[in-house]
């Protein structure tokens, strides 16, 4: 059987409707700090168009791509930050919400779930993570 | 920021017999604090050298702010709140007058969050 080691754990709560975690994303000077859901089902990162105003980037100024949905498909526009998880600091491509209506952070796979290992032991609330290497 | 006190020590320096002690202590609203015990006279002067230590590799997991939303989030809903531990810095429907609000308050990196407008109802996934 394989063995996976971990380096954090993280206790998040229950009273949140979801497996939130901490994120701060950087660009240039600017720093925000935000909750995230893991969404092993996003294809990418994806997070509120304010957010983005928030570290002065144009949000339609990045790269632009629809994602399906449950009910349709969004917009979003991507744009290369530090993000910071836990400790774990990437730079990734992640999107924003073209659309301000939508309040929803989403750590999904391609910028994060694809640079770390995780473990989850949602009985416990228990998420551990470490870096791929 | 906390740090445990685990570098306490003292010797006795030269012939003349100045006591030299050694512990660690955090710079805080403009005061030195010491982090361990430091038996001095009231009003006893004393000759400070400063070493900078590395901060410590602390990683914040934002619990307490998620404790505060769990607790009080559907009183603020479809409103930003900047939150700094259990203390709610601002509220409100514009984010960036949140967070400049909150940043005004002396916490420049608040966590700040969008509660959702029912923020009771279950979710069917993400998106």
């Amino acid at each position: 059987m394989p063995q996976l080691e971990f380096s954090q754990v993280h206790s998040y709560p229950s009273t949140l409707g979801g497996i939130s975690l901490p994120v701060t994303l950087k660009s240039g000077r600017e720093v925000i700090d935000l909750l995230a859901y893991l969404d092993t089902g996003a294809s990418n990162c994806l997070f509120e168009r304010k957010h983005c105003e928030l570290l002065d980037l144009e949000v339609e100024a990045g790269d632009h791509r629809p994602f399906r949905t449950a009910t349709g498909r969004v917009e979003a526009f991507g744009h290369v930050v530090e993000l910071h998880v836990l400790g774990l600091k990437f730079e990734s491509l992640v999107y924003f919400f073209a659309d301000e209506r939508i309040n929803k952070n989403l750590l999904g796979r391609a910028g994060w779930l694809d640079r770390i290992r995780l473990g989850l032991v949602d009985h416990d609330g228990d998420l551990y993570l470490a870096p791929y290497d | 920021m906390d740090r445990i006190a685990d570098n306490w020590g003292s010797r006795t320096s030269g012939y003349n017999q100045v006591m030299v002690r050694e512990l660690e202590a955090v710079f805080e609203n403009g005061l030195l604090r010491p982090l361990g015990p430091l038996s001095l006279a009231e009003k006893q002067r004393v000759h400070v050298t400063i070493t900078d230590l590395p901060a410590p590799n602390r990683i914040c997991n934002r619990k307490a702010e998620q404790e505060w939303l769990g607790a009080h989030g559907r009183e603020y809903p479809g409103q930003w709140v900047a939150l700094d531990g259990d203390v709610l810095l601002s509220h409100g429907s514009d984010a960036r007058a949140v967070r400049d609000e909150a940043r005004r308050s002396g916490v420049h990196r608040p966590l700040l969050v969008h509660v959702p407008e029912e923020p009771d109802q279950p979710s069917a996934g993400w998106l």
